[in-house]
C-alpha cells in the first residue's frame, strides 16, 4: 500500500484531476507529466463512463470528448504505462464502479498494480457494497478510496472504519460546515483528509488547503482541457495552485 | 421474490454516492415502519380507491378471446385509472412517505410521460413543488403528456444528455436529489434504482395483482394459468406478478420492447440481450458494451426504453420463476390496433406490446386455461406516434 500519509506529511498536496482520453491520449500523458513536474502531490486520471451521474456537466462533456476520441479502458491502461516511462507520481484512478466490475474487480485490480496504480476511487460504490471490490484492490497492494459525505458522526464513524490510503471530501460544504466536517472525520480516523473542490481560483484553494491534507480540483482542470488542450496551460495551474498552499503547514 | 439484504438474490443493492446514503437510510427507516402501521396502509387504500379509482376492472375480452381461439384473455385494466395508467399506484404510496419525511418538493423521471403525469397529479393534490426530468426526445413524442404536466402545475426539464432518453432523465434526477436532498423526495416510478426503491415500488404496485387473484377467483373459481404484463424498469410487471409469486402454477411473462428485432442493435430488450452489471443505484441486467458503457436503446414506445431492468426481474429470469420475451415494434403497433379494433380500448404501445405478446400465447394454450394481460395505460397519447408510424400525417 502507498504511504499517503508521508505524502500529504510536509504540505497540503494539490491533486489534479485528467480525463483519460479527453480529448486524446497524448494529451492525457502529456498533462499528467507535466502535472507531477509541476508539483502534484497525486495525480487523479479518470477512467471515461458512458454516464458519470455524480459529476457535473463539466466533467460530463470531458467523458463525452474521450470517447469521441475512442477511448476503451485497454486505451487507459495503455496511457497509464505511457505515463509510467514518464513519472513515478502516485496515481489514483477515478471510476464509475460498473467498469471495474464488468472488467471483473480482480482483474482489474491486478492489471493496476502492474502499472503501480496507489489507489481507486469510485464514487457510486459506498460503504455498504466496497467489501468485495476493496478486498481485491487490498490484494494488489491498491487503496480503495473512500468517499466521506455529509452525514451524522456515527455514519461517519462506520465508513471510515474501514478505510485505507485517504479519505476524500465529497461533496465540500461552505465554510464553516467544512471544518466542522473534517474535525468529525479527524476525530474518527488518523487518514489525510482531501477535499474535493468546486472551486477554481487559487486564494479559495488556499483557504481550504487551510484545514485540508489535500485538495482536489476536478471541473477545473477538466475546463482547462476543454479551453486549451495543453499540457503547458495545466502545469502552469498546477504551479499556481502548489505555491498558493505551499506556505501551509 | 423476497428481498433480504437489500437484495434479490444477487441483484440489487445501493449503489449511489455517499451523499446519498444518509437519505436512503431515512427512507428506509420510513419504508419499513409504513409497512406495519395501519394509519399509513389506510391512508394508502382510501387513496388508492377514493382518488386513483380503485379498483380496477378485470375484464374478460371476449372478442379477442373468440378471435384467437385459445386461451380465455382477461385484461387488468390499469388504463382507467386517474391518470390513466398503473403509474398512480405507487406514485400515492411513495408521496406519503415524502410526506412523513417532511419534504415538500417531488422530482420524478419519465419515459412516455405517464408517471411524470402522476408525480405532477400527487404533487398538485398534496400541494408540494413538483419537477419532472424528460429525455429531450421523449418531450418530442410524447408531447400531449409535458402539456399535461405543466397544466398540473410542475416544471418539465427536458434532458440534452446522451440519447434524450428515459436513461438521462434518471441521471438528471439523480444529480438534482444529491443536491437537493435536504428538501426534495425523488419519486422513481419504474421498479429500479437502488433499495429500497424497488422494494417500494413491487410492494405499492402489488395491489394490481392482489386485486386480479380475487377478481380471478371471484370470475373462475381458479387462479389464471398465465400473466403478461410488458416491462421497460419493471413497474407494472412487478405489480401484476407480485400476488402470484408463489403459486408455481401461474406463469409469468414479461414482454419487452425488442424494437426492429432482437437480432438488430436497436431495441431496449435488458433481459433477453443484457449482462450483468452495476448501474443507477443497482446490480441487475442491463444493455451495456464490453466495457461495461451502458449502450443505446431503441423502442417506438418512449416507456420501455431504458437500458435496464429492475433487480427483481433479473432475480426472476435467473431463478427460472418468470419468462421475458421481445416484441417489436411491429408487433406492438399491430396489437395496438388489434385491440382498438376487437375490444373498443385504446391501449398504451407499452401495453400493447403485453396485448402482442398475448396473441401468440393464447394461441398455444387450450381454451379451459386464462391467462390476464395488465394494460398497464391508456393510449390516447400515442395516438399521434402511431399514425406517423403508419405514414398519416394528422395535425397534433
Amino acid at each position: 500500500m502507498t504511504n499517503f500519509s508521508a505524502i500529504f506529511k510536509h504540505q497540503t498536496g494539490v491533486i489534479p484531476f485528467i480525463i483519460a482520453g479527453d480529448p486524446d491520449a497524448d494529451t492525457t500523458v502529456a498533462s499528467v507529466v507535466a502535472e507531477a513536474e509541476a508539483g502534484a502531490a497525486i495525480v487523479e486520471l479518470g477512467v471515461p463512463f458512458s454516464d458519470p451521474v455524480a459529476d457535473g456537466p463539466v466533467v460530463k462533456a470531458g467523458n463525452q470528448r474521450a470517447f469521441a476520441g475512442g477511448i476503451t479502458v485497454a486505451k487507459v491502461f495503455d496511457i497509464i504505462a505511457r505515463i509510467r516511462l514518464q513519472t513515478q507520481v502516485p496515481l489514483v484512478l477515478v471510476t464509475y464502479t460498473n467498469v471495474p466490475f464488468v472488467y471483473g474487480y480482480a482483474a482489474f485490480a491486478k492489471k493496476a498494480a502492474s502499472f503501480g496504480v496507489a489507489g481507486v476511487v469510485v464514487p457510486d460504490l459506498p460503504h455498504e457494497e466496497a467489501a468485495d471490490f476493496r478486498a481485491a484492490l487490498a490484494d494488489e497492494g491498491i487503496d480503495l478510496i473512500t468517499i466521506v459525505g455529509p452525514a451524522d458522526p456515527e455514519r461517519i464513524k462506520a465508513v471510515v472504519a474501514p478505510a485505507t490510503g485517504f479519505l476524500t471530501v465529497f461533496p465540500a460544504p461552505p465554510e464553516p460546515v467544512l471544518s466542522q466536517e473534517i474535525a468529525a472525520i479527524r476525530a474518527a480516523s488518523d487518514l489525510p483528509i482531501v477535499v474535493n473542490a468546486e472551486v477554481t481560483q487559487p486564494q479559495a484553494v488556499e483557504a481550504i488547503a487551510k484545514v485540508a491534507d489535500g485538495v482536489q480540483l476536478n471541473a477545473a482542470f477538466v475546463q482547462l482541457i476543454a479551453d486549451h488542450a495543453d499540457a503547458k496551460t495545466v502545469a502552469d495551474y498546477t504551479k499556481r495552485l502548489v505555491s498558493a498552499v505551499t506556505t501551509i503547514k | 421474490m423476497q428481498e433480504v439484504d437489500n437484495r434479490f438474490g444477487e441483484f440489487g443493492g445501493q449503489f449511489v454516492p455517499e451523499a446519498l446514503m444518509p437519505e436512503l437510510i431515512r427512507l428506509n427507516n420510513v419504508f419499513q415502519e409504513a409497512k406495519t402501521d395501519p394509519a399509513f396502509q389506510a391512508e394508502f387504500h382510501r387513496l388508492l380507491n377514493e382518488y386513483a379509482g380503485r379498483p380496477s376492472l378485470l375484464y374478460f375480452a371476449e372478442n379477442m378471446t373468440k378471435d384467437i381461439g385459445g386461451a380465455q384473455i382477461y385484461l387488468k385494466r390499469e388504463d382507467l385509472n386517474h391518470t390513466g395508467a398503473h403509474k398512480i399506484n405507487n406514485v400515492i404510496g411513495q408521496a406519503l412517505l415524502a410526506r412523513r419525511l417532511g419534504k415538500t418538493r417531488l422530482i420524478a423521471e419519465t419515459g412516455a410521460g405517464q408517471h411524470g403525469v402522476a408525480t405532477a397529479t400527487i404533487a398538485a393534490y398534496f400541494g408540494m413543488k413538483c419537477a419532472v426530468y424528460m429525455g429531450k426526445e421523449d418531450t418530442e413524442r410524447q408531447k400531449l403528456n409535458v402539456f399535461r404536466m405543466q397544466l398540473l402545475g410542475a416544471e418539465v426539464i427536458p434532458v440534452t444528455d446522451g440519447q434524450g432518453l428515459l436513461k438521462d432523465a434518471v441521471n438528471a434526477a439523480l444529480a438534482d436529489w444529491a443536491v437537493n436532498a435536504q428538501d426534495t423526495f425523488y419519486l422513481i416510478g419504474s421498479a429500479v434504482g437502488p433499495a429500497p426503491y424497488p422494494a417500494m415500488v413491487h410492494d405499492f404496485q402489488s395491489v394490481i395483482s392482489t386485486e386480479s387473484r380475487e377478481q380471478m377467483l371471484a370470475a373462475t373459481g381458479k387462479l389464471p394459468d398465465a400473466i403478461v404484463a410488458c416491462c421497460g424498469g419493471g413497474s407494472n410487471a412487478i405489480g401484476s406478478f407480485a400476488a402470484y409469486l408463489n403459486d408455481p402454477t401461474v406463469k409469468l411473462y414479461g414482454a419487452e420492447a425488442a424494437g426492429e428485432g432482437l437480432n438488430t442493435m436497436h431495441h431496449a430488450a435488458t433481459l433477453s440481450k443484457g449482462s450483468t452489471g452495476i448501474f443507477h443505484g443497482m446490480k441487475s441486467k442491463f444493455l451495456q458494451d464490453q466495457d461495461g458503457q451502458i449502450a443505446k436503446v431503441y423502442s417506438i414506445s418512449a416507456g420501455l426504453d431504458y437500458p435496464g431492468i429492475g433487480p427483481e426481474h433479473a432475480a426472476l429470469q435467473a431463478s427460472g420463476r418468470a419468462t421475458y420475451v421481445g416484441i417489436t415494434d411491429e408487433e406492438a403497433v399491430s396489437a395496438f390496433e388489434y385491440i382498438a379494433k376487437q375490444e373498443g380500448i385504446i391501449a398504451a404501445i407499452e401495453s400493447s406490446h403485453a396485448i402482442a405478446y398475448t396473441r401468440k400465447l393464447a394461441k398455444q394454450m387450450r381454451p379451459d386455461q386464462t391467462i390476464i394481460c395488465t394494460v398497464s395505460g391508456r393510449g390516447d397519447k400515442d395516438v399521434a406516434s402511431i399514425a406517423k408510424y403508419r405514414g398519416v400525417d394528422i395535425d397534433d
